[in-house]
């Protein structure tokens, strides 16, 4: 049995990230002494997590309330490592400064870029040509502290922000896997992030476009923020309002990037409309009319 | 009907198809991106809309759930 650097692991988030890190975590308890915990911040439908912590034996507290979470979080006592993964929650300045915490965040999207809330769905709206994931030490301001991991994945052209975000989510755990030991040993290296003046953050509350398309828009840029805004039912954007013309609103139901030649026209078909996109692909929307 | 159903849950995972529990999220089966492409794919071969509010274990977890919510979508 090694030493850990850690007496205690608690792991804080949601999503698939959450799930693979706290399995991956559970397994090293063979080889490590350290307790491990889950606590929950974000409630979340359909998710693994909970049936997981069971299974491996992984005290699961769940504290949907921001200063009940504070409170616990400043109780902790012994080295502890609060891992961040797919986790909404701010950590307070008197946590991150209490000598026994240490806190790592991943983050989806390769840091100092994109900073915030919905990396991927920015990236792609910025047409990126890559994004990736970022492990980093946690400061005082956001997705700021140094760097412990970082790997790069292509953005490819039908890339939605769903799809995406699963890329980085794998690329994360393979991240963790690779670093987690060292980290646990004391052993791990990081470095400063790069300092920009027009560092921007993305907050919650902004959508790429704001969320709404014309007609008129450039079909390429239609496509890109139609996939930027893409989490399917889950996501955090209200549904994409297409403007067809100056008095008449829409909500985009769906849309597909359709071979032009193997389509048959779908002229008469109610609430879709067709975009060329080039002279081998076109865009389908189907649409319904906006509910006030 | 069904076969179509099942052609999608296969495309997706298929693992699904093989599964006898009732939660195959919570038992690892599918993850929640498979779920968002399964919704996608099942809207686009039905032309219908499925609301959020069905995008839950009672409906999606196992194929024969999902295949349930389709005949009750489609009437």
């Amino acid at each position: 049995m090694r030493e850990s650097r850690f007496e205690c692991v608690v792991v804080i988030g949601c999503g698939k990230i959450a799930v693979t890190a706290i399995k991956y975590i559970a397994s090293l308890r063979e080889n490590y002494r350290f307790a491990l915990r889950f606590m929950q911040h974000e409630i979340q439908e359909m998710t693994a997590i909970r049936k997981v912590c069971v299974e491996n034996y992984i005290d699961f507290i769940s504290i949907p309330d921001k200063g009940a979470m504070t409170e616990a979080l400043m109780q902790l006592q012994g080295n502890t490592l609060i891992v961040s993964a797919g986790n909404y929650y701010l950590f307070p300045k008197e946590l991150l400064e209490k000598q026994n915490i240490t806190v790592i965040n991943f983050h989806n999207a390769l840091l100092p870029k994109y900073p915030g809330r919905n990396a991927p769905s920015w990236a792609i709206y910025y047409d990126e040509k890559q994004s990736g994931a970022t492990w980093h030490l946690v400061s005082v301001e956001v997705d700021a502290g140094e760097i412990i991991w970082q790997k790069a994945c292509r953005i490819l052209p039908d890339m939605k922000a769903y799809e995406l975000t699963a890329r980085i989510m794998e690329l994360a755990q393979e991240g963790l896997e690779e670093f987690f030991e060292m980290l646990l040993q004391g052993q791990i290296l990081t470095r400063k992030q790069e300092k920009s003046d027009n560092r921007r953050m993305f907050y919650a509350k902004e959508i790429p476009a704001r969320g709404r398309l014309k007609m008129t828009d450039d079909p390429a840029y239609i496509y890109r923020v139609l996939r930027a805004l893409d989490y399917g039912k889950m996501g955090p954007f209200p549904a994409t309002l297409l403007e067809l013309d100056k008095e008449h609103l829409v909500e985009v139901q769906r849309y597909k990037k359709v071979c032009v030649r193997a389509q048959e026209q779908q002229e008469g078909v109610k609430n879709l409309i067709e975009i060329t996109l080039d002279e081998d692909s076109m865009l389908q929307i189907k649409y319904k009319e906006k509910e006030n | 009907m069904e076969e179509k159903i099942l052609e999608i849950l296969a495309a997706n995972n298929e693992d699904i198809l093989d599964y006898t529990g009732d939660n195959m999220l919570e038992d690892g089966i599918v993850d929640s991106f498979e779920i968002i492409a399964i919704v996608g794919d099942l809207e686009e071969e039905f032309d219908i809309e499925i609301d959020a509010a069905y995008v839950v274990e009672e409906y999606f977890g196992n194929k024969d759930a999902i295949i349930k919510l389709m005949k009750m979508l489609l009437g």
